[in-house]
């Protein structure tokens, strides 16, 4: 196989890949977009800081850089690679990888079409492992039924502390074992900002739980084009996102979670929406079992591998 | 499920979870041995240096430490775990890895047995393939086929700066992309140490394929109970293990390899062996395409997990 770096030249090629991989997945996933611009796609990841990978005459692995908070990394996004033969993928990395650890750049992150276990196993076959999925499904089936003794209503202003009380959670969650995320914790302060600035927008839903008078969850839902991470290939205009969701640990088990998913299936089924997207970090043991069983089918996984 | 911490009491119950995986490993592979005293194989883990762990009703999982060439680490053996389920590994695992990186060891490495949704449960929770271990039966008789131009024969003490060279070329290779292995013997007056103690003294049946006079290739066959990978119920009987393969760049496509490895087949029946085991990094794109391709069977997968 004879592989050489990307350049701009391979933009038109690399997109042909690109539709074909995508025309494959959305058999599999037909909520996905059909109208992508894969061109576009990709001449927006290769303009970005960073961006490096390898190209052949069957597929190509293109990366970019995040911010320092992935630490040193080369990200291969949605757009970032397709081949037409999934044990290609693997040269194709070890090319690129070659120029991404000589930089330093020794955290790869790359998101994969989950439909296609070939191509995860050979990422698999590379050194990464899961972690983080994307969730897809439609609207018009059955919620899920609501415990009693939990309501759920629209946020009023007169929750803002207990959101506020709830807003860390899920980054604490996710802090501990085995998730161990880096993430960023916000302060009161910015989470008490965020919130407020939700109020009075119609375009969102700003759900919570509440049990015997006190707000022990929250999920928002939101229309997907607010969303950074469900773009371009994963997102199919006009469908909801669930874009947060949390529930006390001591209200965990109490159908608290249910009660929020149905009630944002609902909000969003109401406002037309005909599916959701949502997702999670797969070795957060929690959500990873939660959203599947909420008839979330995974579309995209993100994998991930440090060197060491 | 109730989880607690691994405790001597805990040796007998996990003796029988493990005997219990042993068996549907059995079926898989029937290579592998039928005697083993599984309390032992746990123990003796247990005995080790930085061991802990936890323990539930229908699985274990058991840590030790290797030493610091492989970073802060905990290292799951062969023995280190059972589950009845497979997805309550991933419960296991969330409850033994907070002490692990508590005590800073962030480096995590386990041995799977080669049963899919096993090692599926490991992938979500981060790992990495890394290392096979592959096993298959010696034949009866195999035909040696060597490639014109080239010769099979031990090693000759004359030739000792070129053997250095064929010795070198794994850990360069490895040290390169994809695999990036930080197990690096790239010192020649290593290597040369080595080949004067083997020309002494040795265990191993080396055989060297020449180029002319130039050696290029050099493969090695020892007692598998020789080898610290494999033992108690990862050894199988009357097992040599292919413990040395490397081609010098030049001479990789030429059939030498091939005729080496049946080479080393034909050798193993004389000395009365009726197995061959062998390892290789999955991540390193040439053996992990040979291997497999020479009759190995995958039997048991090391995976890695680097938090972050």
């Amino acid at each position: 196989v004879k592989i050489v770096p990307f350049a701009e030249e391979h933009l038109d090629a690399a997109a042909g890949m690109l539709a074909a991989q995508h025309s494959r997945h959305r058999e599999a996933e037909p909520l996905l977009p059909s109208e992508v611009d894969f061109r576009g796609e990709i001449e927006a990841l290769w303009r970005k800081d960073g961006a490096s990978g390898a190209f052949s005459e069957d597929g190509y692995v293109l990366a970019t850089r995040l911010d320092e908070l992935w630490g040193p990394n080369a990200w291969v996004e949605l757009a970032g690679h397709a081949v037409t033969d999934a044990e290609l993928v693997r040269d194709l990395y070890a090319f690129a990888a070659e120029r991404w650890v000589e930089e330093g750049r020794t955290r790869h992150y790359v998101y994969v079409p989950a439909s296609d276990p070939a191509l995860v196993d050979a990422w698999f076959r590379v050194g990464f492992g899961a972690q983080h999925a994307f969730g897809i499904r439609e609207l018009d089936l059955p919620d899920p039924s609501i415990p009693d003794g939990v309501k759920v209503r629209l946020a009023e202003r007169g929750d803002l502390e207990q959101l506020v009380e709830i807003g860390p959670v899920l980054n604490e969650h996710q802090a501990a074992s085995p998730v161990f995320s880096t993430a960023r914790a916000w302060t009161e302060e910015e989470i008490r900002e965020d919130i407020e600035g939700d109020f009075g927008n119609d375009e969102l839903a700003n759900l919570v739980a509440e049990i015997d008078g006190r707000v022990v969850g929250n999920f928002v839902v939101v229309p997907i084009e607010m969303s950074g991470a469900h773009s371009g290939l994963a997102r199919a205009p006009g469908l909801a996102h669930l874009g947060f969701a949390a529930v006390l640990p001591e209200a965990r088990g109490s159908g608290a979670d249910l009660a929020l998913t149905a009630a944002s299936f609902a909000w969003a089924r109401e406002r037309g929406y005909p599916a959701m997207v949502t997702d999670w970090r797969v070795t957060n043991l929690l959500s990873s079992r939660f959203w599947p069983k909420r008839g979330f089918r995974t579309s995209f996984l993100r994998l991930y591998r440090s060197i060491p | 499920m109730r989880i607690v911490p691994f405790a001597k009491e805990h040796l007998e119950p996990a003796a029988e979870l493990l005997e219990e995986r042993h068996r549907r490993n059995r079926e898989a592979e029937p290579l592998l041995p039928a005697e083993v005293d599984f309390r032992a194989e746990v123990e003796a883990l247990w005995e080790k240096d930085g061991a802990s762990g936890v323990f539930a009703n229908d699985g274990y999982l058991l840590g030790t430490r290797l030493d610091e060439s492989w970073g802060p680490n905990v290292w799951i053996e062969l023995a280190g775990h059972a589950v009845r389920r497979a997805e309550d590994v991933r419960d296991l695992y969330a409850a033994a890895a907070a002490h692990w990186v508590e005590e800073g060891r962030t480096r995590h490495y386990v041995l799977v047995p080669a049963e899919a949704d096993l090692v599926d449960a490991w992938f979500r929770l981060g790992f990495g393939q890394q290392q096979a271990h592959g096993f298959q039966e010696v034949p009866s008789e195999t035909e040696v086929v060597v490639p014109d131009g080239f010769e099979i024969r031990p090693p000759d003490p004359s030739d000792l700066e070129e053997l250095v060279d064929v010795d070198l070329a794994l850990p360069r290779h490895q040290a390169q992309s994809p695999v990036f292995s930080t197990i690096l013997r790239d010192s020649r007056e290593e290597s040369r140490e080595e080949w004067l103690k083997t020309f002494a003294d040795t265990d191993e049946e080396i055989l060297i394929g020449y180029r002319g006079s130039r050696p290029v290739a050099c493969w090695s066959i020892v007692a598998a109970d020789k080898s610290r990978h494999y033992h108690g119920l990862g050894l199988p009987a009357k097992a040599c293990y292919l413990a040395f393969a490397v081609t010098l760049p030049e001479a990789r496509g030429s059939g030498i390899g091939v005729a080496l490895t049946d080479a080393c087949f034909a050798r193993a029946r004389e000395l009365g062996y009726e197995a061959m085991v062998t390892d290789w990094r999955v991540t390193n794109l040439l053996a992990s395409r040979f291997w497999p391709k020479r009759g190995f069977r995958t039997t048991f997968l090391r995976l890695y997990r680097s938090i972050p």
